[in-house]
């Protein structure tokens, strides 16, 4: 008899390499009793060199369906749009002042956990379809998630968010294919290495920094970001339940099947992609936004440990609820 | 090719200066902390238990850093006429390289993971000689205990451990344990990058007119070291070390050129940023160090790719 179901196995495979690079950050953190490491210079890196190189180098050498995006994309946006609200409600009720609070509820963890369980769940088509939900994602984190922790409401400020420049050269570098004479291809080439590697660097410092910071945290501030956690959680998946069927009412999702059986099985997939990533906990990202504002990264911490390891139950019941009610239909 | 593989590294050293220079409260020691305590030993492991372990090649790799370190140490100790023991500074600062920042990624970048662990051993042996010989010539005592702190050394072990002992064990905890080494991939991944900043970061600390002062140390550094390493070559190969047999195996025979390159390119490195002894924001190093480390790192601009070309013409080509 298995143990640990196989969804609950996946779930397990895509989180604990990362969980296992947190503890590094938390072993710095224990032996730096101190505090002398500085985590707001490598936040600072990530934000202006590091995440632009990872979006732009995950983007760049995709193909970008606009239909396809329109569906997913839009779909993320409207997930994001209702849980702002619901986030903020949350905020005013914990009687929390910062606005970086709601950074993690809103936002979901649509890379290094989501896009290895869509690959493992749905094959390649799953992957590409999640990584048009993560653009989208990204791309509002970066700017809306900015303009809330950064209190900067000009915008100037705005169009002054590199992840921003990087996502928009990423689409332009995706959907034109413009021949170059040898030596700027070249030089492009060269450049494009650069990116590619300092890209590499986002994510572990990005979760080493989050580990550091958590072995500071108190457990009651881990109560504290339960509540955030469960919304995510649960608020998420349930809005995009929500969302999917609203797509079959408008028909943009149609269910019943016509002559090619792969069209329907490609909206299905849709749904399930919109499904799985709602029901992420925050991102990883959302945390060093909340580092760089300065704004309120403790609570922010404990929402995503209780998230991340809340989701090691939830998201496999999600997609068993996917595999009943979306694939099996 | 190899100018493909060298010139992004350069851009992002380049990025890491721009940061220390534009960093107004210095956060060295931030660097230090991850460098040392998780990405090179992740970065470490990461090489040498995916490497086929060999005795002989770590002999070879052992004995030519105590040649190269050996022979400049005496050529420095003439040149900047210095003592032998009781010196100054500048004698650690012409003879040690980078060896632990600029030259896995490099490597990794150029001869993939075989070079990348073979920088690994260099730089474990790097660090050795400059623990023992390097601070008994300037502080008159050694201090292997601060070696031995060093994480990385027993990530290098346990990698030679996991490459030469694959542990049978439950399949739930191989499980876990091919888990954990995808964690520790991630972070060796995300220790190139970083390396390569930590090496550019303090570089922007230093003005132009350092460098005066670090001529004949800088030139003695980015020079001597490559022809040594080179000559150590030509030996190896007449004493049939580094065999030019092509024999049947084709991929011993371009292990040991590998090994070849990685020497002299681990030679021609610049000076070790560790040069310039930073305590927060204050240089506690002297003019001719910092010179030594800032004549070293602009010229490694144009005599590394020159090495490179070296590289080419005589090792990876009959």
């Amino acid at each position: 008899m298995n143990i640990i179901s196989p969804e609950v196995l996946i779930i397990i495979r895509a989180v604990l390499p990362s969980f296992i690079i947190t503890l590094f950050g938390f072993m710095l953190g224990k032996l730096d009793s101190q505090r002398e490491m500085n985590q707001k210079i490598l936040s600072n890196i990530v934000y202006y060199f590091f995440t632009p190189c990872l979006v732009f180098s995950s983007l760049h050498k995709r193909s970008f369906d606009f239909q396809e995006f329109a569906v997913i994309g839009g779909a993320a946006f409207i997930l994001i749009a209702v849980m702002t609200p619901l986030a903020f409600l949350l905020k005013k009720r914990l009687d929390v002042r910062e606005n970086g609070f709601v950074l993690p509820i809103i936002f979901m963890n649509t890379g290094n956990i989501s896009l290895p369980i869509a690959l493992l769940m749905f094959g390649n088509e799953g992957l590409a379809k999640s990584i048009l939900f993560h653009m989208m994602n990204i791309m509002v984190l970066y700017s809306y998630g900015v303009y809330l922790v950064s209190g900067k409401t000009d915008l100037r400020h705005f169009f002054k968010i590199p992840a921003l420049w990087a996502t928009i050269l990423g689409v332009v570098a995706a959907t034109s294919n413009p021949a170059l004479p040898g030596f700027v291809s070249d030089s492009y080439d060269i450049v494009i290495k650069g990116v590619e590697v300092l890209a590499l660097g986002a994510i572990p410092l990005l979760i080493i920094n989050l580990g550091y910071s958590m072995s500071d945290t108190k457990l009651s501030t881990l109560k504290d970001g339960m509540s955030g956690a469960t919304l995510r959680l649960l608020g998420g998946p349930l809005m995009a339940f929500g969302l999917v069927f609203g797509y079959r009412l408008l028909g943009w999702t149609p269910v019943t099947p016509g002559l090619d059986p792969l069209v329907s099985l490609g909206y299905r997939t849709s749904e399930a992609i919109i499904i799985l990533n709602a029901a992420m906990p925050g991102p990883v990202m959302a945390y060093l936004l909340n580092v760089k504002f300065d704004n309120c990264p403790q609570k922010s911490a404990a929402m995503l440990a209780v998230g991340t390891l809340g989701g090691i139950i939830t998201i496999p019941l999600i997609l068993s609820l996917i595999t009943s009610y979306i694939i099996s239909h | 090719m190899m100018l493909r593989g060298f010139i992004p590294i350069v851009i992002i050293v380049v990025i890491g200066v721009v940061i220390g220079r534009w960093d107004s409260s210095r956060h060295q020691l931030t660097f230090k902390k991850l460098t040392n305590y998780i990405f090179l030993p992740c970065l470490a492991f990461f090489a040498i238990h995916k490497h086929t372990f060999d005795s002989a090649e770590i002999f070879c790799i052992a004995l030519a850093v105590l040649i190269i370190i050996g022979v400049i140490t005496l050529v420095a100790v003439v040149v900047l006429r210095e003592k032998f023991r009781g010196g100054s500074r500048n004698i650690p600062a012409t003879v040690y390289m980078s060896s632990g920042t600029l030259l896995p990624p490099l490597a990794f970048v150029l001869f993939g993971n075989a070079g990348l662990a073979k920088a690994i051993y260099f730089h474990f042996f790097v660090a050795l000689a400059y623990h023992t010989l390097g601070l008994w010539m300037v502080e008159g005592k050694t201090d292997l205990k601060a070696f031995l702190k060093n994480p990385f050394i027993y990530l290098i072990l346990l990698g030679i451990a996991a490459e030469l002992f694959p542990f049978v064990m439950p399949e739930i905890v191989e499980e876990f344990a091919w888990l954990a080494e995808k964690g520790i991939d991630l972070t060796a991944m995300g220790a190139l990058p970083l390396l390569l900043i930590s090496f550019g970061y303090p570089l922007g600390l230093l003005r132009l007119s350092d460098a005066r002062g670090g001529l004949p140390g800088g030139v003695l550094r980015i020079i001597a070291g490559p022809l040594v390493a080179l000559l150590v070559v030509y030996i190896y190969r007449r004493t049939g070390l580094l065999s030019m047999e092509r024999g049947y195996d084709a991929l011993g025979y371009i292990d040991h050129r590998t090994t070849e390159a990685l020497l002299v390119l681990g030679a021609a490195m610049p000076t070790s940023n560790y040069a310039m002894r930073l305590e927060g924001d204050e240089v506690k190093a002297g003019k001719a160090e910092t010179g030594t480390l800032l004549v070293s790192s602009l010229a490694g601009i144009i005599t590394i790719p020159a090495v490179l070309l070296l590289i080419l013409m005589l090792i990876f080509t009959d």
